[in-house]
């Protein structure tokens, strides 16, 4: 069958996304402008680059999230196990959300309980059978997302209550409950301090085992430290792509060499 | 030397300008206060007799063949031998209607409503009595017979052409009829409006969706009248609904509160930020999920809070019911919204339209009563608000 003769191939076995000829415009505004990307099973990809180009909108192109921008017009392909999210039947667009979680810039959790929080996306797609296993849901993601301990004894309080690392980790475990494949992560810890941000970062290291990660990030440090794939975008093109390794240490651009030691961005 | 520049006090023109700015100011705020001040004391002074009522007792010896003869025959016996004249004042100390609400079955004491002269005299408001009715009046009082007490009356009767048995009751089922069906009416079709235009709107820059919004912003600030022209020419004339009856009025003044209501929810789904919205989707909840499940609940403290104060403001409407006939004049309290009924406002209206001096008491009685609901509902929605408001962060 097609499936099996795909999985023969160790190259396409390994990856989750692609990405083809990607163009995204916001009413004029070329914003992404020709992207190619292959991103791999069980791996931190990064996406960096100066600001304004194209990062934020490339990650939510995923997940379709542009959806929601009325003159947003994305052209391409983006292709999610061989299946093309925009082109083929693959229509229902809530499941595609439901598999390509998304992790936000800011936390933002919902004005209820902790625990409802994290209910809410089993709750949607009526996941669990009864409540024991609604219970055994949250607290399995919250655990996933190293927050089961500081939350556990009061998951009815409001999530407003928690520290800002907390509400973030707390999103990840809301994300986490639906049982994503892929979860994509918008700059999780801009807003966040640096112990909060370790935090984070040791997490994505955890879930990088059972989840592919796609991160865009505005610190070329925290690219460094955690991701193995570093995409470079600069005014919405992708101007490289490569082992994390490579890319800091030995770009083959001149813009990439530039913007990673620093000299602007 | 800087330091020394900032700590000098402001000088001269600057000075001068800025203190008159602050008296100017300071005189508008007292002049409010004391114009509210007045009003209230005018309102209680006038209206505070209306809450007390005057009685009379009246011992029945021999009981008649009817109530009426009955009460007549006691009233006689508080004078020797009355002639014809002083007979007619006697008959008329005590409300015309008294006998309509006491059955007089056997010889006793029975506490009658005076009538409004007798009423207005123990106040002090005026004095109409002739001088015999005075007279025995004043000894009536010395001897406790005659009293003013707790006027429950007012509150439990409906309208009477007599000022000293008219009570609110029925303009206040009529106003409950008309504000609960209004807001039946009302609240989910403004509800379903403003999320339609601020969560689901194919094109917010199209012409339907402009024009939808001009439209919405500009009945807010149609009078009130219109809206009661509006009223009898569509419910009553096209559709044929009975004049007078609360059903109408509901739906007028909820067509009248529908714009309040629209612009009040549209406001409060706005305050809801767009990461609540990107949350839910992101999870995989479709936009109807996402609207229901996130964005209503977390407005909805501001939607109460708009509604009710949409609401106060249709308690207080007369205008549209005069035009669909809610003047009726009501003298049981209506029991079903197909019944002619009146509101609280259009009985001020009607009473402070009556000749008699007794109304004038009601009117100002009826008038605290409005504010106070009106004050009640202002106070909710802000406890409302201060309660369960969401703070976003």
């Amino acid at each position: 069958m097609e499936i099996e003769t795909r999985n023969t191939l160790t190259l396409t076995k390994s990856q989750k996304i692609e990405v083809r000829n990607l163009n995204i415009w916001y009413g004029d505004a070329h914003a992404i402008k020709d992207a190619s990307l292959k991103i791999r099973k069980n791996n931190v990809t990064a996406l960096i680059g100066p600001s304004g180009c194209g990062k934020s909108t490339f990650l939510r192109a995923l997940n379709r999230m542009n959806d929601f921008i009325d003159d947003c017009v994305t052209k391409g392909s983006v292709g999610i196990d061989g299946t093309d999210i925009y082109r083929t039947q693959y229509t229902n667009v809530n499941n595609l959300r439901k598999s390509v979680g998304m992790v936000f810039q800011k936390p933002n959790p919902f004005p209820k309980s902790i625990y409802e929080n994290v209910a809410y996306g089993p709750q949607l797609h009526r996941m669990h059978e009864s409540k024991a296993h609604l219970d055994e849901i949250v607290k399995n993601s919250l655990q996933k997302a190293n927050l089961w301990d500081e939350v556990k004894n009061r998951l009815t309080s409001e999530a407003f209550s928690l520290s800002g690392g907390q509400q973030q980790r707390l999103c990840i475990a809301r994300t986490l409950a639906v049982d994503p494949q892929v979860v994509l992560l918008d700059e999780p810890c801009s807003a966040l301090d640096p112990i909060s941000t370790n935090a984070i970062e040791q997490l994505i290291l955890e879930l990088k085992k059972s989840y592919t990660i796609v991160m865009v990030t505005y610190n070329m440090q925290q690219a460094k430290r955690i991701s193995d794939t570093t995409a470079y975008f600069h005014l919405g093109e992708i101007v490289e792509v490569g082992a994390t390794k490579k890319i800091f240490g030995n770009p083959n651009h001149r813009s990439t060499r530039a913007y990673v030691s620093g000299e602007f961005g | 030397m800087q330091s020394t520049d900032l700590d000098n006090k402001i000088t001269g023109r600057r000075r001068v300008v800025q203190k008159s700015l602050e008296y100017a100011c300071y005189s508008a705020v007292t002049l409010t206060a004391i114009l509210m001040i007045i009003f209230f004391a005018t309102l209680g002074y006038r209206g505070i007799g209306a809450f007390t009522q005057t009685k009379i007792e009246v011992d029945v010896v021999e009981v008649q063949s009817t109530s009426k003869k009955s009460i007549n025959e006691a009233m006689y016996r508080l004078v020797k031998e009355p002639d014809r004249t002083t007979k007619k004042g006697l008959r008329q100390l005590v409300t015309p209607n008294a006998y309509s609400t006491i059955d007089i079955t056997e010889a006793g004491t029975y506490v009658l409503v005076a009538h409004t002269n007798v009423d207005m005299y123990v106040k002090g408001v005026y004095d109409k009595l002739t001088d015999s009715q005075r007279e025995i009046v004043d000894i009536l009082i010395s001897d406790g017979k005659i009293y003013r007490t707790w006027n429950w009356s007012f509150w439990t009767n409906s309208d009477s052409r007599s000022p000293e048995i008219a009570g609110i009751w029925g303009a206040m089922v009529g106003t409950f009829y008309t504000i609960g069906l209004a807001l039946i009416f009302a609240f989910p079709i403004g509800v379903g409006c403003a999320t339609y235009m601020e969560e689901f709107p194919k094109k917010r820059n199209s012409w339907a969706y402009d024009f939808m919004e001009i439209n919405i912003n500009n009945l807010a600030a149609v009078p009130s009248i219109v809206y009661g022209l509006l009223g009898l020419a569509v419910f009553i004339q096209f559709f044929g609904m009975p004049r007078s009856a609360s059903l109408v009025g509901g739906l007028t003044l909820g067509i009248l509160t529908l714009p309040t209501i629209v612009i009040a929810c549209r406001t409060a789904l706005r305050t809801v930020p767009q990461s609540v919205r990107d949350a839910s989707n992101g999870l995989g909840a479709s936009r109807l999920q996402t609207t229901m499940y996130q964005v209503l609940p977390a407005a909805l403290p501001g939607i109460i809070t708009g509604t009710i104060i949409g609401i106060a403001r249709a308690i207080g409407e007369s205008a549209p019911l005069l035009m669909i006939g809610m003047v009726a004049f009501i003298l049981t309290a209506p029991t079903s919204i197909l019944d002619p009924a009146t509101s609280l406002p259009v009985q001020i209206y009607l009473w402070a339209d009556s000749p008699e001096r007794g109304f004038a008491e009601k009117t100002s009685a009826a008038i605290l009563i409005l504010l106070l609901i009106l004050v009640t509902l202002n106070l909710l929605a802000i406890w409302l608000r201060k309660r369960f408001e969401i703070k976003w962060k």
